[in-house]
């Protein structure tokens, strides 16, 4: 179905809507793809994202476990500091001390 | 069936892939993407799939009777009897316990017994959407601005299309028709574009989104009554940020998986927060909806040509009607009522109209203020029920209580969630662009790690979109 040419589109309510229309589309001068590309591009994703998201996919496509990996160790340790660090930042301590702070010097 | 889930993702490839293998024939085409969007709705609860296809049927009919009638009161009747049938399905639906419920407290309060019995239906999801999708349908065919389809799989796969089924956009007919009837271009298909809005709207919800719900929103809007002034505004711009990425999030993944089918729906929001009025908010927020309350609710109503008082008056109607279609309760019309009041003061003040001219400090200022009206109107959409609410905004007073939620894990989420809305408002396409230079396989194994990255990053399990719910 197209539009009927002899119908006016910029009429009553429907005005508005038709001067915002451009803006709203997102692909206006944006680059298209070809089907063959778009094929190429979701079969790279797919195999990318499941042989590094599936634990049993990553082990088989590398026939090694990750504690085999030369320098586990290291990779594990830098593991826990990432971890301890994100537990410094989620705490509330610091924040805590602050208000307590605020308080103390609120409340004479 | 959630979108950053790896049963949509399987989904999502065996469609794309049947699809585009029946390009060549647009009946096949519609065929195969009308089945995909009944599976997909059928995965939540299959018996609402009659629901959909009644729907669909019902609007269908319509706009052939329309558009075959003459005589102007015959077809303003039949577009009445097509909005009260898309209406009394999602009054019956959404709205049934809550009438029951209301009258029941209002029968209480007379000192009346008797209470009507309760019932329990299930609400089923994107009916708010589907419907509104339906009403436009009817009443564009009714304006002439579109001609009725005569092909029933065109308005089955309107009204069903999955990418939007759920939570939206609110797509307009006349923006979705003559792409179905188009065969598909398979040498023009917005792939970059599609797949950055893909992982942007996949990293918004599964990692900020999430964290923000599971780590603090819920937890403070659960009970506000322990928590502490900082705390309660921590959490309130926690919501406002944690509403924007979820709803925005679903849009941006229904856009891009809608491009790559082929199909272009247009942008639902436009950085909000960035707003410089309660106007200026409401053209980039959810914005399918609110140029559909602007042409199918306040226009008709009379908008604003029939002087100030009659104007204002059609701003509250709009906007409480607008409130109460997020959900069937009380505090959802007092959102809407406190977004109408803006509108009315904004435009008794004539706000609104100066903002171009402001100084840059008054942008700024009025940028603030616009972000911490629309916070404050978030507390009564997301609390329970009022009680919560007024104990939230009671606690702001609670210098008691211990600070929580302040940590820079929380307040780095919060500026992340903030600074989507002040980057270049091209930054999709620009990034696009510069993906779409690497070669094919490039592009795709970046995608690939970077949604393993994005899944790893957020917390375990993904809880369900907010919009849902509506």
């Amino acid at each position: 179905m197209s539009i009927d040419p002899n119908i006016d589109p910029n009429i009553g309510a429907n005005a508005a809507f038709q001067r915002h229309r451009n803006e709203l589309d997102i692909t206006v001068g944006a680059p298209s793809q070809r089907l063959s590309v778009v094929v190429a591009i979701l079969i790279s994703g797919v195999v990318v994202a499941a042989v590094f998201g599936s634990g049993a996919m990553r082990d088989w496509a590398f026939e090694l476990t990750l504690d085999a990996i030369p320098g586990a160790e290291l990779v594990f340790a830098a593991a826990d500091t990432w971890h301890r660090w994100m537990d410094w930042l989620g705490a509330p301590d610091v924040f805590d001390a602050i208000h307590a702070w605020i308080e103390r010097w609120r409340l004479g | 069936m959630l979108f950053p889930t790896l049963d949509f993702g399987l989904f999502f490839l065996i469609v794309f892939a049947i699809a585009w293998s029946v390009r060549g024939s647009p009946t096949g085409r519609k065929s195969v993407l009308i089945v995909a969007s009944y599976i997909f709705y059928g995965y939540w609860d299959w018996r609402f799939c009659f629901l959909l296809g009644f729907s669909s049927l019902a609007n269908y009919t319509a706009g052939l009777w329309i558009d075959r009638l003459g005589d102007a009161r015959q077809r303003k009747l039949v577009l009445i009897v097509a909005v009260v049938i898309n209406l009394g399905l999602l009054a019956y639906f959404k709205y049934t316990g809550f009438f029951i419920e209301s009258l029941n407290d209002a029968a209480y309060s007379l000192g009346l017994e008797r209470e009507l019995p309760f019932l329990e239906i299930i609400l089923p999801v994107g009916i708010s959407f589907f419907t509104f999708q339906g009403i436009s349908y009817v009443a564009d065919v009714y304006r002439r601005v579109i001609p009725a389809s005569r092909s029933v799989l065109n308005v089955l796969l309107y009204i069903s299309f999955f990418p939007q089924l759920v939570a939206g956009p609110i797509v307009r007919a006349q923006i979705f028709m003559p792409q179905i009837e188009k065969p598909a271009d398979p040498n023009r298909i917005f792939a970059s574009i599609g797949i950055t809005l893909i992982l942007i709207g996949m990293f918004k919800k599964v990692v900020i989104a999430n964290y923000l719900a599971t780590e603090m929103v819920d937890n403070v809007f659960f009970d506000p009554f322990f928590y502490g002034p900082i705390d309660l505004l921590l959490a309130v711009y926690g919501y406002a940020i944690q509403i924007y990425c979820d709803f925005s999030a679903y849009s941006d993944i229904a856009i891009g998986v809608a491009l790559l089918l082929g199909f272009r729906f247009q942008k639902n929001f436009n950085q909000p927060y960035r707003a410089q009025s309660i106007q200026d908010f409401w053209r980039r927020w959810h914005i399918s909806l609110s140029s559909w309350l602007r042409d199918y609710l306040y226009i008709p109503l009379g908008g604003s040509r029939a002087g100030p008082l009659r104007t204002r008056l059609n701003l509250m109607i709009t906007m409480l009607l607008g409130g109460i279609w997020h959900g069937a309760a009380w505090t959802f019309l007092f959102w809407g009522l406190l977004h109408g009041l803006g509108l009315v003061v904004e435009r008794m003040l004539g706000w609104g109209r100066s903002a171009a001219r402001r100084p840059a400090w008054q942008k700024v200022l009025a940028t603030v203020l616009v972000f911490h009206f629309v916070c404050l109107a978030w507390i009564f959409f997301r609390s329970e029920d009022f009680a919560t609410a007024l104990t939230y905004l009671g606690g702001f007073a609670n210098f008691s209580a211990p600070v929580e939620f302040a940590t820079p894990f929380i307040i780095g989420l919060l500026l992340v969630g903030l600074s989507f809305h002040f980057v270049p408002h091209d930054t999709v396409e620009r990034t696009a662009s510069v993906v779409r230079r690497l070669p094919p396989v490039a592009q795709g194994a970046l995608g690939g790690l970077l949604l393993v990255v994005i899944d790893a990053l957020g917390p375990e399990g993904i809880a369900p979109f907010i919009y849902f719910q509506f």
